[in-house]
């Protein structure tokens, strides 16, 4: 048990903060939902209603689908892009897929690795593009969660209002969705320029995000 | 493992369903109690089903919602289907639109003898 929580620290550390956010969301979400309910003349509604309902859902949605187009851009963009300096960057002559050497795949394959990199064709082609896609398609449904979640909120509040609803569709061209997605992709986009930046002159000892310490600002591809 | 994921799915779909049907029959019950009271000059019985701020609406310079509602033109008519989203529901009487709140188990009228504007909020009678 200890072996398995050291082991699996990393991520077991933030599922377990993921988990408290979460649920500090929900009940902070609730009283601000409570509260402008009865601004409006409204009754208060359940945690339990409130964590099940259309409110909460794009609330997470929209965060979740921009942390998943985070990951999956800096996956994919980072084969091609390069920046001198950073532990966040590939080497300088590196840009691309690489060859089969250097990605130990076909005959080059080890014998500890994956099974689909011993193969050829469509399953090797799949696998070297796994994790890219895995994020990819998470980031699509979770756009696609806050969409229908962020129309059903919205055309609550359109009812409150007294004002006609909106499909699906229509909810896809409203400032509502454009706003709620562009506000979260920004900064996402923000983060991963300051890491990709800072990460050359910057150094966190023992942090595998970081260069070590004395490794020149120059240096690429290298961490502690 | 996969034929419970199917009967968790089938009973909250179904749970879902009930409730959406529940919820659709009791903002009908609720409207057309609203219309038939105003159509009896019935007004306590008519301001009692709407909310606090449509109630309030009504009550301006000492008059009282009683009073008042029956004054008004709501006609109402044949219920259509309602629009349920969250705790705010829409449904056709007619030609009236009606707009009501959930409240607790029940359903509270907002605004009624609504009026469709294009691009803007409903022109209604009763708004609160």
């Amino acid at each position: 048990m200890k072996r398995f929580l050291r082991d699996n620290g990393l991520t077991l550390f933030f599922l377990l903060i993921m988990l408290l956010a979460l649920a500090g969301q929900a009940v902070s979400g609730l009283l601000d939902y409570n509260d402008r309910a009865a601004s409006q003349g409204g009754h208060p509604v359940t945690l339990w209603r409130y964590v099940t309902g259309s409110q909460f859902a794009v609330d997470v949605a929209e965060n979740w689908q921009s942390e998943y187009l985070q990951f999956f851009l800096f996956i994919i963009v980072t084969v091609w892009l390069v920046q001198r300096g950073s532990p966040e960057s590939k080497a300088l002559d590196k840009q691309g897929t690489e060859s089969d050497a250097d990605q130990l795949i076909g005959i080059h394959a080890r014998e500890d690795s994956p099974g689909p990199a011993k193969k050829e064709g469509f399953p090797l082609w799949l696998y070297g593009r796994s994790l890219g896609l895995t994020m990819g398609v998470i980031f699509l449904l979770s756009w696609f969660a806050q969409s229908v979640a962020g129309r059903a909120a919205f055309n609550a509040e359109r009812l409150a209002d007294h004002r006609d609803t909106l499909t699906w569709t229509g909810y896809l061209a409203s400032a509502d969705f454009w706003n709620r997605t562009l506000q979260n992709w920004q900064s996402e986009f923000l983060a991963v320029a300051s890491m990709a930046v800072l990460s050359i002159y910057l150094r966190q000892r023992g942090s595998p995000e970081s260069k070590p310490v004395g490794i020149p600002h120059h240096t690429t591809n290298v961490e502690g | 493992m996969r034929r419970w994921l199917v009967l968790v799915s089938v009973a909250a779909a179904l749970a879902g369903g009930c409730s959406q049907a529940q919820d659709a029959s009791s903002i009908e019950t609720t409207a057309r109690d609203f219309f038939g009271a105003v159509s009896d000059e019935d007004g306590q019985r008519a301001c009692a089903l709407l909310s606090s701020d449509a109630r309030e609406s009504l009550e301006t310079g000492g008059d009282s919602c009683d009073e008042e509602i029956t004054k008004l033109r709501l006609e109402g008519g044949e219920a259509g289907r309602p629009e349920i989203w969250g705790e705010q529901a829409r449904v056709r009487m007619g030609s009236d639109t009606v707009f009501l709140t959930r409240w607790a188990s029940a359903w509270r009228i907002t605004a009624a003898g609504c009026e469709r504007r294009v691009g803007e909020p409903y022109d209604c009678e009763v708004e609160g």
